[in-house]
């Protein structure tokens, strides 16, 4: 059974005023199995961002269902939206979003004690996901006193903490330059191998080289999709930068010719 | 090319109103503050009030006090503006823009500021002042009146005091600009402040002043032969303030952190740790505000001592309407029948009734002057007004024998039927006015604080929630963490304040004292005051919190 299913989903921002509805998701359709590792790809303006957000429980859809492990996410409550978004999902941001009042051990355990966990099992959770990302010096440190790659690292720890069914991760290389880049997408191909269910939102062909499926979207629809299947990286990163220019060249819609 | 550094500094403040308004609020503040202040230290009028010398110095002691607070509050909230500003400064050198053109824009930037805050803060000064002297004298009528007008002396005592500030403040922007390099200017605010360490040293200073400040307020006998040392203890005090917010409150908080169990949870989690960073800046407003309130405490209490107090007062200095000696009488009770007699048709021609005649016990004074019948002294109790009692007193004619026999006594009134008790009123109404008026500066000062306090916090914890809603904290949490937050820092000053207002329990009733008000009085209208004042302050809480909230929660 599928983990997350996305049915239909269409998004219309009004403006303040009335006037002028843009459409930011047309019609999206697609579902995540568990343990995959998803990439979406799509230029600037695409609706990437706004489907991440609706992913994210922070904004709402217009019409269309969310599905996530059977539960609908389209008519869930604000109150209950934030317990979901805790328990649930793992987010890892672009600008890393780590309080500069938290000491990285505390930033990683901020959803924990949002979650009223008791402090003594806090520790236990902690100390095996600081080893697997390598931050187990770093617990002590501020966020400012550590390097970009290290801070994605402990926001992807914040993430994992909580054990979530998804991970979710908007343009997580974008701040980084490409070692830390690289080492980063390493992590999150670690993370996937040992079961975890990632979902990342990029445009860095880099990026989402690393995943096993690809999706592409423009202009508010889902455009295309690539399996990595037995091919290697390099290959993988080729078929996309191939897609890419289809699109860019203004390329055939070929979704229903992979699916 | 001149007036580009002047437009571009204009821009920025336009840009930046976000930190700039509750900057310039607060300026504007102080400087109306000090204003009043200083102008109230001039005024002829208190000169002419009984003990007036003394007020006088009092308050020009205050007006001195008023500066050093106004000087550190506000230097505090501007090396917290500038800080944030940093990035910026860093991109117009990235722009191509040299030093020097830098500094004439942060010299502009920091002009503009202080003579928008300064003009506006005189102006409000001056207007408030005006409205609140005439509400006041429409409230408590004529005897209360003071000449209020424009003071140019505070005016120029004024313009020293922020011309003095604006020269340090301009100091300190640009040796903040020239100090820093251009890699760590770009990274500016989001670098992040270090986790302070709890300094004991501070700890003990700040214990230490305390007590010295409190030490003297309790043990000085003569308080008006003292008054500079009564200045010394509240500068000791508010040292110890300021020391023990700066560095009690991270000692506080470091505890809290220590304790794991109790860290690890929402309550105390974000609101200790976001509290613990920027406590250097919290504690100048909060030290603030526990200034304040301490100062309208003491005012407050006082006058409604003065106000509730005054009757009292008035009898006891005026024991009856009309006191008869009877000097070397030597058949009391029918020189009495006498004075009875005489009474009762004086008081028939002023229209009101004589209610009781008796001996009164001789005092002091008549001891002194060797009175030793003990009989010889007789009050009179009459009905009704002020102006009735005195036009009976002036028809009252003694030592005329109209048929009625006396003994060879020689009869005087030794106090005229209430004829000082108008002057009295006055005295009190004056003293109450003024104690009113400075409340009422104080309250406004001190709600405006707690205001800039909380929108300035709001502005700098936004990115915070926005933050912690994304990795999953609900609305309802936000506003239970904000809201222990909020309490802990804002019910501190308040608890501080009436600690302070516990030690000048004893200075309060000798002031009073003077005045013949008994120290039953001042105890229970201090009480009342610092009741009425919790409750004001929780409801002013209650309402900024709401302010705080919209700001953090915009979405």
């Amino acid at each position: 059974m599928e983990l997350l299913k996305v049915e239909q989903l269409k998004k219309i921002y009004t403006t303040r005023f009335g006037g002028n509805n843009v459409q930011a998701l047309r019609e999206i359709t697609f579902s995540v199995e568990p343990g995959e590792y998803v990439a979406i790809m799509g230029e600037s303006g695409s609706g990437k961002t706004t489907l991440l957000n609706i992913l994210a429980t922070l904004d709402k859809p217009t019409e269309g269902n969310l599905l996530l492990d059977g539960k609908d996410l389209g008519k869930i409550s604000e109150k209950n939206a934030a317990k979901f978004r805790r328990e649930q999902l793992g987010f890892v941001f672009q600008e890393f979003n780590l309080l500069d009042t938290l000491s990285v051990k505390d930033n990683i355990l901020l959803p924990l004690v949002l979650s009223g966990c008791p402090q003594s099992q806090m520790m236990a959770r902690l100390k095996p996901i600081a080893n697997r990302l390598h931050i187990t010096e770093l617990l002590e440190k501020y966020p400012y006193e550590v390097s970009g790659g290290q801070k994605q690292r402990t926001a992807i720890a914040r993430a994992l903490i909580m054990d979530p069914k998804l991970i979710l991760a908007d343009e997580p290389t974008g701040a980084l330059d490409s070692h830390a880049a690289m080492q980063l997408l390493e992590v999150f191909g670690e993370i996937n191998r040992d079961g975890q269910t990632v979902l990342m939102v990029t445009h860095s062909t880099e990026a989402a080289s690393h995943a096993k499926r690809v999706l592409f979207i423009k202009d508010g629809i889902v455009y295309h999709q690539l399996y990595r299947g037995e091919h290697s990286r390099e290959e993988m990163y080729q078929m996309i930068t191939n897609v890419l220019t289809a699109i860019a060249t203004g390329g055939e819609r070929k979704y229903e010719r992979t699916i | 090319m001149k007036g580009l550094y002047k437009k571009l500094a204009f821009q920025n403040l336009l840009k930046n109103k976000n930190v700039y308004l509750p900057y310039i609020m607060a300026q504007t503040l102080m400087v109306a503050l000090f204003y009043n202040l200083a102008s109230l230290a001039g005024n002829t009028n208190i000169a002419s009030l009984p003990g007036g010398a003394s007020i006088q110095q009092t308050l020009s002691y205050g007006t001195m006090i008023m500066a050093l607070f106004v000087m550190t509050f506000l230097f505090y909230v501007n090396s917290f503006l500038i800080k944030q500003r940093k990035k910026e400064y860093g991109l117009y050198k990235v722009l191509g823009m040299e030093h020097r053109h830098l500094k004439k824009v942060v010299f502009y930037e920091t002009c503009m500021a202080n003579i928008v805050s300064f003009v506006l803060g005189i102006l409000s000064g001056v207007v408030f002042s005006g409205l609140l002297y005439m509400i006041l004298l429409r409230v408590m009528g004529e005897a209360a009146a003071f000449v209020f007008g424009v003071s140019s002396n505070a005016i120029v005592s004024s313009f020293f005091l922020f011309g003095f500030l604006f020269l340090i403040v301009l100091a300190y922007n640009l040796r903040q600009l020239k100090r820093v390099n251009l890699r760590e200017m770009l990274q500016g605010a989001a670098q992040g402040e270090r986790e302070p360490k709890s300094k004991k040293g501070m700890v003990a200073f700040g214990v230490i002043s305390l007590a010295i400040g409190y030490g003297i307020a309790l043990l000085v006998q003569n308080v008006f032969a003292s008054l500079f040392l009564f200045f010394v203890a509240a500068i000791f005090v508010i040292m110890g303030t300021y020391a023990l917010f700066t560095a009690g409150s991270i000692f506080f908080l470091k505890k809290i952190k220590a304790d794991e169990k109790r860290f690890y949870t929402p309550r105390f989690f974000t609101a200790v740790s976001g509290l613990l960073h920027r406590m250097k800046q919290n504690a100048a407003g909060l030290a603030g505000i526990c200034v304040l309130s301490t100062m309208i405490l003491v005012t407050c209490s006082v006058s409604a001592a003065v106000y509730f107090g005054q009757e009292q007062a008035i009898s006891k200095t005026f024991p009856s309407d009309i006191i008869v000696n009877m000097n070397n009488s030597t058949d009391s009770d029918k020189d009495m029948e006498y004075v009875k007699a005489q009474v009762e048709l004086a008081a028939q021609k002023a229209g009101i009734s004589v209610e009781d005649v008796s001996f009164a016990p001789l005092d002091d004074v008549d001891k002194d002057m060797g009175a030793v019948n003990e009989k010889q002294k007789v009050k009179i109790a009459l009905s009704g007004t002020d102006e009735q009692k005195i036009k009976c007193g002036s028809e009252l004619k003694l030592n005329e024998d109209g048929g009625h026999t006396y003994s060879s006594a020689y009869f005087f009134c030794k106090q005229d039927p209430r004829e000082g008790a108008p002057s009295y009123r006055a005295m009190y109404g004056g003293l109450l006015f003024l104690g009113v008026f400075m409340g009422v500066i104080f309250m406004t000062a001190t709600v405006l604080m707690i205001y800039y306090k909380q929108i300035s916090e709001g502005y700098e914890d936004r990115d915070r929630y926005v933050i912690m809603r994304k990795v999953g904290m609900s609305s309802e949490e936000v506003k239970a963490s904000i809201q222990s937050q909020i309490l802990l820092v804002f019910f501190l000053p308040l608890a501080m304040a009436a600690v302070h207002i516990l030690a000048a329990t004893k200075v309060m009733a000798k002031i009073c004292g003077i005045m013949s008000i008994g120290l039953g009085t001042v105890v229970l209208c201090t009480l009342g005051t610092v009741l009425l004042f919790s409750l004001i302050y929780i409801v002013v809480y209650r309402q900024t919190a709401n302010v705080y909230y919209t700001i953090v929660d915009r979405h």
